[in-house]
Order: C-alpha cells, then sequence, then structure tokens
C-alpha cells in the first residue's frame, strides 16, 4: 500500500515536473527528440507543448517541428496542415516548411497546390531563389509541361555546388522524357496477331514476346499433329486447337494491355527520379 | 491543469496508444532532464522495457542501443546484455542473439541468470543446435531426463532432401518425412515419362512427348524444389516442438 502511493507520487511529480517546463526546455526537448529519430513522440510532444504556450512566436516554432515530425513520419497530409498554419515570425521556418509542403505536394501528385506554395515563397537569398527555380522546375517536369520546364532551366545558374549536380539530373529526366517512343495499342495488337508475341517486343518486353512466340508456335504444331494423325473432328486436335486458340487471343489483348503498362511504368520510374532530384537538395541544405 | 492524464481523453480507441506515447515521453523528458549517465542508463533500460511490454520489440532494442555498454558498471553492462540478447531472440535475430551471448561470455564476472540460460537454450534450439542446447539443458534442469525432453523427430537437411529428388524424383519428400508425397510424386513422375516413351512409339511427338516432357521437367525441379521446402517446415516445426517442451519442462 505503501509501495503504491509513494509510486503514484512519483509519478504525480514527473508529470508535473514535465507539465512545468518553460518554453526554452519544451524547445530543446524537441531538438532532443529529432536528434534521437523519435518522431512519433516528437509529434506527441509539439501537439501537448502547442496547448501551453501561446505567443506567436512559440506555436510557430512548435508547428514547425510538428510538420517536421510527421514529414519524417512520412506522414505528408499531416505536415502539410501543421505547416499551414505556420505564421510569418520565423523566416528560416517558413521558408524550410513552406519547401517541404510543395515537395508534399508534388509527391501527392496536387501540383497545382505545389505549385502555388512555391510561387508564394519569397527568398530575398539568391541561392533561394534558385532553390525555388530548381523545385519549379521539377514540378513542371512531374506535370509533364516541358514549355515551363525550358523557362525555368534557362534560369539555373549552375553556380551552387548543393544544386547543380541535380539541375543536370533534372535535364537529363526532360531528355529522357522527351524520348519516350509513343506506342500504338492498335499496332501492338495486330502485330500479335500477325505473329504471336511481337506486339510485346514491340512494347519493350522482348523476353515476354520470345516466349509467347515458343508456346504459341508449339501449340500450333501439337495442333497441327491432331489433325493430321486423327482429323479435324478427334478430341486430340479439339483441345489442342482450343488452347492454341486461347493463347492467341490472350496474347492479342495482352499485346494491347501491355501498351499502358509500358506507358505506367515509364512515367513511375522518371516521377520517383524526378521527385528524388527535388528532394535531395532540400534535405542536403535544410539538415 | 496536467496535459498527460490519459483519462482526460475521450477517443477510447486512441486511449492506449496515446497512453503509452504519454509514458514514453514522460521518461525520455527525464532522460534529457538528466546528465547522470548512470540514471539516464537505467531510464533508458525503463523506455525499453514500456516499449517491450507493448511488444514494440524494435523500438525497445532501438532505445537499448543508444547506450554505449562498455561505458556502464559490471553490473548495469550484463543487465544491457541480457535485455538486448532477449530481445534479439524475441525478434528472431538468432544469429544476433547468439553473437552477443558469446561476446558477454567475455566480459568481466558475467554470471548469466535462469531466464537468459533459458533463453541461449531456446536460441540454439532455433539455431537447430540441439546438441547444445541439450548440453545446456542438463546444466540449467539436472533433475529432468534430458533424453525425454529431446526426444523429437530427427531434422532433415533441406539441401539432401533437393538432390535426393533430383538423383529419384520422390524420394527427398521421404527424406523429408513425406512418405505420401514422396509416392504420389514419383507416380506422376513415372506415368508423364512412361506417356513420352508412347508418345515417341506411337509417333504423337508434339502432342504427347513434348507436353509430357514439359509436365515431367515441371514436376522434376518443383518437386526436389517441394522437398527441400517439406524438410524445411519439418525442421521448423521440431524447433517450435522442441521449444514449448523445454519451456514445459520449466512449470
Amino acid at each position: 500500500m505503501r509501495r503504491n502511493s509513494f509510486f503514484i507520487l512519483f509519478q504525480l511529480w514527473s508529470i508535473s515536473v514535465y507539465c512545468q517546463t518553460s518554453f526554452r526546455e519544451a524547445h530543446e526537448f524537441l531538438l532532443h527528440l529529432k536528434g534521437i529519430e523519435s518522431y512519433e513522440e516528437g509529434v506527441f510532444s509539439a501537439s501537448e507543448s502547442l496547448k501551453r504556450f501561446s505567443s506567436q512566436g512559440q506555436q510557430d516554432t512548435l508547428l514547425y517541428y510538428k510538420g517536421l515530425f510527421e514529414y519524417s513520419l512520412k506522414q505528408p497530409e499531416q505536415s502539410i496542415r501543421s505547416f499551414s498554419d505556420l505564421g510569418n515570425s520565423n523566416e528560416m521556418f517558413r521558408l524550410h516548411a513552406s519547401f517541404l509542403s510543395s515537395f508534399q505536394s508534388a509527391y501527392l501528385e496536387t501540383y497545382i497546390e505545389s505549385k502555388k506554395l512555391l510561387d508564394e515563397i519569397e527568398a530575398g537569398d539568391p541561392f533561394y531563389k534558385e532553390l525555388v527555380v530548381h523545385e519549379q522546375a521539377g514540378l513542371s517536369l512531374l506535370d509533364r509541361d516541358f514549355e515551363s520546364f525550358e523557362k525555368y532551366s534557362n534560369q539555373f545558374s549552375g553556380s551552387y555546388y548543393q544544386l547543380s549536380s541535380f539541375q543536370n539530373q533534372l535535364i537529363k529526366n526532360r531528355d529522357g522524357l522527351l524520348k519516350m517512343k509513343r506506342k500504338s495499342p492498335l499496332i501492338a495488337g495486330l502485330m500479335s496477331g500477325l505473329i504471336p508475341g511481337s506486339g510485346k517486343a514491340y512494347t519493350g518486353k522482348a523476353g515476354e514476346g520470345y516466349t509467347t512466340l515458343l508456346f504459341s508456335s508449339i501449340l500450333a504444331l501439337q495442333a497441327r499433329e491432331g489433325y493430321k494423325e486423327d482429323g479435324a473432328s478427334s478430341l486430340r486436335f479439339k483441345i489442342f486447337a482450343g488452347l492454341f486458340s486461347a493463347l492467341y487471343v490472350a496474347n492479342i489483348w495482352g499485346s494491347v494491355l501491355s501498351v499502358k503498362v509500358y506507358k505506367d511504368d515509364f512515367n513511375a520510374t522518371f516521377d520517383e527520379a524526378i521527385l528524388l532530384n527535388m528532394h535531395v537538395p532540400l534535405r542536403t541544405i535544410f539538415n | 491543469m496536467c496535459l498527460f492524464v490519459p483519462f482526460l481523453i475521450d477517443a477510447q480507441s486512441e486511449t492506449h496508444s496515446d497512453e503509452l506515447t504519454n509514458e514514453l515521453v514522460r521518461v525520455e523528458f527525464d532522460i534529457f532532464s538528466f546528465e547522470d549517465e548512470v540514471v539516464i542508463s537505467q531510464l533508458i533500460l525503463k523506455k525499453s522495457k514500456i516499449q517491450s511490454g507493448a511488444k514494440d520489440y524494435p523500438a525497445a532494442l532501438k532505445t537499448l542501443q543508444r547506450v554505449n555498454v562498455y561505458n556502464l558498471s559490471d553490473s548495469l553492462k550484463h543487465v544491457f546484455f541480457k535485455e538486448q540478447i532477449v530481445l534479439h531472440y524475441l525478434l528472431g535475430n538468432h544469429g544476433q542473439a547468439k553473437s552477443m551471448l558469446l561476446e558477454a561470455g567475455l566480459l568481466d564476472s558475467w554470471e548469466p541468470d535462469d531466464d537468459l540460460r533459458l533463453t541461449e537454450i531456446l536460441n540454439d534450439v532455433a539455431l537447430g543446435n540441439f546438441n547444445q542446447a541439450k548440453e545446456l539443458y542438463h546444466k540449467l534442469n539436472p533433475g529432468v531426463n534430458v533424453l525425454e525432453v529431446f526426444d523429437v523427430k530427427k531434422v532433415r537437411n533441406p539441401q539432401k532432401a533437393f538432390n535426393l529428388s533430383l538423383l529419384l524424383p520422390g524420394s527427398g519428400q521421404i527424406y523429408a518425412g513425406s512418405f505420401l508425397k514422396g509416392i504420389s510424386s514419383a507416380g506422376i513422375q513415372t506415368l508423364l515419362f512412361a506417356y513420352g516413351i508412347r508418345g515417341i512409339q506411337k509417333q504423337y511427338y508434339f502432342t504427347e512427348a513434348l507436353t509430357s516432357i514439359a509436365l515431367f521437367q515441371g514436376f522434376y525441379f518443383g518437386g526436389a524444389e517441394y522437398a527441400r521446402e517439406l524438410a524445411d517446415e519439418r525442421n521448423n516445426n521440431i524447433s517450435r516442438e522442441l521449444s514449448v517442451k523445454i519451456l514445459d519442462s520449466f512449470k
């Protein structure tokens, strides 16, 4: 009983000590949580501190860290929400939050929102101005707006080592996207109708194409053998001719679909690379 | 009024996780506030135990790894080693647990308690080191008949099962303890082989011979792979069964 009372008293003491922390301590504690990568605890702690400290500067600091922890926890929607409540009391926090919000919006494929956030950044420093241009160029590529990309990439100065290699990468991404061969589902289907598997090869899947051709040829030979040996009404012919027909039709349909798969794969690969080239400079600069 | 009073939170479904996070944040705040390394280590231990209690073993291990154990006193060092070994075992990092056990054996005045010895036995069982586990078990529980506890089926070498099936279809499955599956596999492959021969004799080269060759090779290699899986599964079942028997013998 006495032990339990002591334990409860200790818990209450510990709770009250935490509740009486000054803002400076609360801020340092958030930095400590960031340092040990305890992001979930960071969100919790920042949320609780937001209820206690009410001045604009304090609220902005806490919202900034909350958004940062949520960003680290890969919770983009929550992070954007926290950053959007941020005031203008700390220019650096505001700047970093705007870049991260814009990037996270791009990640969520809400490009208009992302562009709006970038346009709102009022960077006085030429370096941050170029960072805005870099992100805008990346965003244009994600939106496949090559005209805008030209406009932004022409502003790349190449004088900032933190950005120059990623700017070159973005230009390479643009070149890669422009090189994408236009594939027609109709041509793919017709090719597969003519020579089974050739439609798949046309969409860049040569291995699948050869396999399909091999299986179709074997089934065709089997059907021919059944017809030659046992006649058109034999079960042997019917089974193998049926299997060949099913594979033949399925292959034409598969080739038509593979054009869409090809486009999706191509776009996903480039989107990932573009996002990476937008993200890495932000992490390097603000960390 | 206080911020971290769990019963003030309405949402029942979130109460538990918020309560836990609240507790973890409080302990972390104490860690942040104190400067004494011993106190910090003890608080880190406390935090890790809270995480273990919530079955968040990866987080518990990560918390413990924040401390450089070699800066600690012997007694505290032993506690950290023990906790990490148990967590590695619970996380299925059996190799890591074993190497930490070996490392701990080199520490000054290292004397594992019964719980840790039991963990070591179970870890050896999981690694398939049954003889080592048997020796340790005998030391820990000399009053019990070791042979009776360790009286389980023999483990099988998965690679040997695979090779046997390549040599004689079905024999790998039989070696792995599945007689019926072995016989079925051998039967199917024999029939396919015979059907292929018949196809060649009757000059049905494509419809019979080629079909049976294709199916035969599928069953041949697939059967060998399956034999390997069966041996693996058998060994895992034996490890589980033996672990349960060992734990029961201590009740």
